[in-house]
């Protein structure tokens, strides 16, 4: 059995290559064994208490000095007993430690093995199975807090009064399907039409913060742009503050692509670093631009870096349909070694430009500025405590919302109300993707409470 | 045959009630050649329609033609007795129209104890059953109050309302399961013995009245329909095999089917009439507080109706005649508790009948009831082995709830007695599959009656393709239809394929045909395709106009069985799995459902839960 849920796992908790610090994580009932490796462990073990301690492996050898941290049954991210070890950072003392403490009756875990766990113990409420499978297999451990708070909070609560509104809808609807033969009042078979639209621009509504929300929480997808050698990389490196990005004064170096992500104030920005691009590429190099192309596609944000010495004459018009001048600013780079003035050429115009120096940092300030006013016009103004769909829940809003307006044109056609019933049943179960199986039971209740049936 | 007894002659089936579930229970078992014994405490009331003389209707003409399609007798007895047929819903689509009859009550009767007499395999007999014998955790016989005991590998319990049954007329109050009737006083004990959990719940049945004492004059007449539509499938059967009690020679055919209908009325209640309610409210047990019994939301009781629908100015009452050979009539809308003297009073204000004369009072009757839950899909009991159970005593109500359920009961017992594996009905297959999975998940709070609101796939049940969709069943056991009428579904089901296929590409004049009746609902037809049977125009029409609906039904069908797919082991222990929370723990360990489908169908088990489920059968079973 690969994944026996009784084994104890053990899995490295940090990204791996060398770092400061590495976190090696462990999660199972042998866990408590596990505290013989740290002499300075006290008798009494103290949860969430960050012990300062030698690691001896089993064989008593030194391996490290650690801070080691237990977490109680119950009251860890998996619901397990819970170890974090914080080793230094060299990779071969991390292997060390791993090897360790699978020697001490551990395994390695599998991809997505601690999630599973966390999911295993009630410590995450999701939704459907399948969106559980997902996450499961999505890492990204944020992720499922956030699905987990969304769905404790306000969303539910949305998605329940809609589906309370549309089953009124449905138990009137069904009420002239399954009792023909009762006295009912005259059967406005029209009325539904005004409720159903307005929950459908209602759902959209809401359906359109995902796009936000996606903004703010993996960030501005923004793709430099450029001449080769126009100094995207420099300007990356100057805003990561490190050596990520290969620099040359060769054009084209950068022919793989570069995603990092930084903070321009509080907006997460997710930078693409592309090939530069010009007309006559090799091969190799033109892979390269076909790509930038095709991130261009999804970014939500242009930066187009120009060197004066070689202001671009065109730009490929597929890029061009792209910009406008609320996602796009345009940086005149290598500023301090610019004499004239220069003059953008048309296809840029309308676009704001700042003058920069990537080398010097010059005009930086003044372009983070600009940058993020554009940024927050992209998002509009919004209150804090204002919900924000993810992705999943948005697909299934809009589900809703086509299911509500294919109903509302059987309506107006005069369609079979079974019909009518049918789309609506499925804008529920849209809607139930999100919040949990409403019993059919709620319908019929609604029903008889609205009805006098009983012929 | 001679009728057997003791231990030393069993029977493979015993039924024990002979109702609306024990009829077609004993007629199923004994058609799949199983030695069957039909026990009733009363020869002269099988089939009896307690209440409403009525068969069919939205949803319940559908399980109708479901019994038919398996071979069951409810479509045909209804048919060769009923005095008037509507087809319901005709302005809406073919899914939602449903047969509905008015029948002759006793000739019903008659015509089903006549064709229970002449079954092959099959004996019946008058005893009333006391107790159940029990052996190792299985039931193998009854006790009756002849002190003659039976023997059988299995047992199916149809009570209908006779267990510990009390009936009230306002204060007054009688033992009984229907007026005139015994109650079945010493059965209940054998469940709770075994460990079968039993509650109460409560109907009731309006007051009965002669038609020479109804002023017809102020009243609306409703007629049936001058071409029935009838429950039973006739173009798959012989013509030898039409009626076949009747063309045994053994009995004529009272009247052909649908030939002098005879009609309905329909009146008002009225001011005084809500007026004498109010006044007596507190005389009717349901509101003193002395029923305390869940009674059907769906047919209330008149106080209900006033009570409950203050604004509502006048109620609708049908009047119906109980047959063609008496003055017997019944007033659909009216069941009451309240006492006789009130009654009396109620019926002259209803509009048209202030001269009547009531020859039988309302009464309202509590009854025991085995929380469905306790079931398998087979309906064999998850407490006793070989012990099945139909109809009332799961919590139904109505004739064609009971059928249905006496169907798969009666199969699923003769199944058991020869070894084979059950038969069970999917919720994508009718409404009979609908009906037992909603009892066996959910359970019921009050007399569950079918809705066709209940089935999510409704547009796949239209009542003329229940044979098709009964098809996979039919074919495990052909002697339930018998063997022509098998291969004459087999050639139907061909030629639907094949005209479902041949209009979506054949070309005639402005597209293909399924082009032209999709958008204009008809088209001219080609010959040979008009040569065919109606049922099968019918169907293949549905099939062409409603194809993108038929396949969006067919699309979260395949979606649902994924999950129903996912059986869950019979000794799955849902406390080692952490993360549950405790409601759906209990209710998980009550029912124990066979599949994660079932599962998720389960009241108070939410979608994390059958998350956290499907990752522990994953992590668990999976290698």
């Amino acid at each position: 059995m690969i994944d026996n849920i009784e084994d104890t796992i053990v899995a490295l908790g940090s990204p791996s290559g060398e770092s400061a610090i590495g976190l090696v994580r462990i999660s199972g009932d042998k866990v408590l064994a596990l505290r013989d490796a740290f002499p300075s462990v006290s008798n009494e073990l103290k949860y969430r208490h960050a012990y300062y301690s030698d690691y001896l492996s089993i064989d008593g050898t030194l391996l490290d000095q650690v801070v080691a941290t237990f977490y109680k049954k119950g009251y860890s991210y998996t619901g397990e007993y819970i170890l974090e070890i914080a080793c230094h950072g060299n990779p071969m003392i991390l292997q060390k430690v791993i090897e360790d403490v699978i020697a001490r009756g551990c395994r390695p875990a599998v991809a997505g093995e601690f999630t599973k766990r966390a999911f295993l113990s009630g410590k995450m409420d999701l939704t459907q199975s399948e969106a559980v499978m997902e996450l499961i297999r999505a890492r990204n451990e944020e992720e499922l807090a956030i699905a987990h708070k969304q769905l404790s909070g306000g969303l539910r609560d949305k998605v329940d009064f809609w589906i309370e509104e549309l089953l009124q809808v449905i138990a009137e609807i069904e009420a002239y399907i399954d009792f023909p033969e009762e006295d009912l009042p005259q059967n406005d078979e029209d009325a539904p039409a005004v409720v159903l639209k307005k929950m459908a621009d209602q759902l959209t509504r809401l359906a359109d913060t995902s796009k936000v929300r996606t903004l703010l929480q993996d960030g501005f997808k923004t793709l430099i742009i450029g001449q080769p050698n126009a100094g995207k990389s420099s300007l990356l490196n100057y805003l990561l503050g490190e050596d990520r990005a290969l620099v040359s004064d060769q054009p084209g170096t950068t022919r793989d692509f570069v995603r990092e992500k930084f903070y321009l104030e509080d907006l997460c920005i997710q930078i693409m670093d592309t090939a530069g691009i010009r007309s006559n590429a090799d091969d190799l190099e033109k892979l390269g631009i076909d790509k930038a192309l095709e991130l261009a596609e999804n970014a939500d944000f242009f930066l187009i870096i120009i060197d004066p010495a070689d202001v671009p004459s065109a730009l490929p018009s597929s890029l061009i349909e792209k910009l406008n001048d609320k996602n796009c600013l345009c940086l005149i780079n290598k500023a301090d070694q610019m004499n004239d003035e220069i003059t953008l050429p048309n296809f840029l115009n309308s676009f704001q430009s700042i003058k920069i120096s990537a080398l010097t940092g010059y005009g930086i300030d003044d372009m983070k500025k600009n940058w993020s006013a554009l940024l927050r016009d992209l998002i509009g103004k919004r209150s804090s405590n204002e919900l924000l769909v993810n992705t999943r829940h948005s697909n299934a809003l809009r589900k809703a919302v086509n299911s509500l307006l294919s109903a509302c044109d059987k309506i107006e056609n005069k369609e079979f109300s079974e019909l009518v019933s049918f789309d609506l049943r499925e804008a529920q179960s849209a809607l139930t993707d999100i919040v949990g199986v409403i019993d059919n039971e709620r319908m019929l209740d609604k029903l008889f409470n609205s009805f006098c049936i009983g012929k | 045959m001679s009728l057997d007894f003791g231990e030393s002659k069993p029977y493979g089936v015993i039924v024990c009630g002979a109702g609306h579930a024990g009829c077609e229970a004993a007629l199923a078992s004994a058609r799949l050649g199983v030695k069957t014994l039909l026990l009733t405490g009363n020869l002269d009331t099988i089939a009896q329609m307690s209440c409403n003389p009525a068969i069919g209707g939205q949803a319940k003409g559908h399980i109708v033609r479901e019994i038919d399609a398996l071979g069951g007798e409810m479509a045909v007895n209804t048919d060769t007795t009923a005095i008037q047929f509507r087809l319901l819903n005709r302005s809406k689509g073919p899914a939602v129209q449903a047969p509905r009859a008015q029948c002759d009550k006793k000739a019903y009767q008659f015509r089903m104890k006549h064709t229970l007499e002449l079954q092959e395999n099959l004996t019946i007999f008058q005893a009333m059953v006391d107790q159940l014998i029990y052996k190792n955790g299985q039931v193998v016989g009854v006790k009756t109050n002849l002190e003659v005991d039976f023997y059988a590998k299995s047992v199916v319990v149809t009570t209908g309302t006779f267990l510990r049954a009390l009936m009230h007329v306002g204060q007054n109050k009688n033992e009984g399961g229907r007026m005139g009737d015994f109650s079945a006083r010493g059965l209940s004990g054998s469940f709770l013995e075994a460990g079968i959990e039993l509650e109460r719940l409560k109907t009731g049945t309006p007051p009965r009245i002669l038609a020479k004492s109804i002023n017809f004059s102020e009243l609306e007449r409703q007629d049936g329909d001058d071409e029935p539509v009838l429950f039973g499938f006739y173009d798959t059967r012989g013509e030898d095999e039409l009626f076949h009690v009747e063309q045994s020679g053994e009995s004529k055919l009272g009247w052909m089917p649908g030939k002098d209908q005879m009609s309905c009325w329909m009146t008002y209640t009225t001011d005084k009439t809500e007026q004498l309610i109010k006044d007596n409210l507190h005389l009717s047990p349901m509101y003193s507080g002395e029923i305390k019994s869940k009674g059907p939301r769906y047919c209330p009781c008149i106080e209900d109706k006033i009570v409950r629908f203050a604004d509502k100015d006048r109620h609708r009452l049908f009047l119906e005649p109980e047959g063609r050979n008496t003055n017997e009539w019944y007033i659909n809308g009216l069941s009451t508790s309240l006492p006789f003297d009130i009654q009396q009073e109620m019926l002259q204000t209803v509009i048209g009948l202030e001269n009547v004369t009531m020859i039988r009072p309302a009464y309202a009757v509590e009854y025991d009831f085995a929380p469905p839950t306790q079931l398998y899909p087979s309906l064999m009991s998850k407490k006793v082995e070989g012990l099945f159970f139909a109809g009332q005593i799961n919590g139904t109500s109505g004739y064609e709830e009971a059928g249905g359920q006496g169907m798969v009961a009666g199969i699923n017992a003769a199944l058991y007695t020869i070894n084979e594996k059950p038969v069970v009905l999917g919720r994508n297959e009718g409404y009979i599959g609908v009906l037992i999975d909603d009892l066996i998940t959910k359970g019921t709070k009050e007399p569950y009656r079918m809705f066709s609101s209940r089935a999510e796939h409704r547009l796949l049940f239209n009542h003329g393709s229940a044979e098709l969709r009964m098809w996979n069943h039919l074919q495990r056991f052909p002697q339930l239809v018998g063997e022509k009428r098998i291969a004459a579904i087999q050639h139907k089901r061909q030629k639907i394929e094949f005209y479902t296929d041949y209009f979506e590409n054949a070309k005639t004049k402005g597209g293909s045909y399924a082009d032209l009746m999709r958008r204009k609902g008809e088209c001219s037809y080609p010959d040979d395709f008009l040569s065919q049977s109606t049922a099968i125009q019918e169907e293949v029409k549905y099939r062409v106009i409603y194809k993108g609906y038929l396949e969006r039904e067919e699309k979260q069908v395949a979606k649902w069985k994924k999950l129903e797919n996912l059986k869950l082991p019979a000794d799955l222990d849902y406390d080692k799995i952490g993360g549950l929370r405790a409601e759906s723990r209990d209710k998980l360990k009550e029912i124990n459902p066979l599949t994660l489908g079932q599962a998720q169908r389960i009241s108070g088990v939410n979608p994390s839960d059958i998350g956290i489920i499907h990752v522990y059968m994953d992590t668990k079973y999976r290698s």
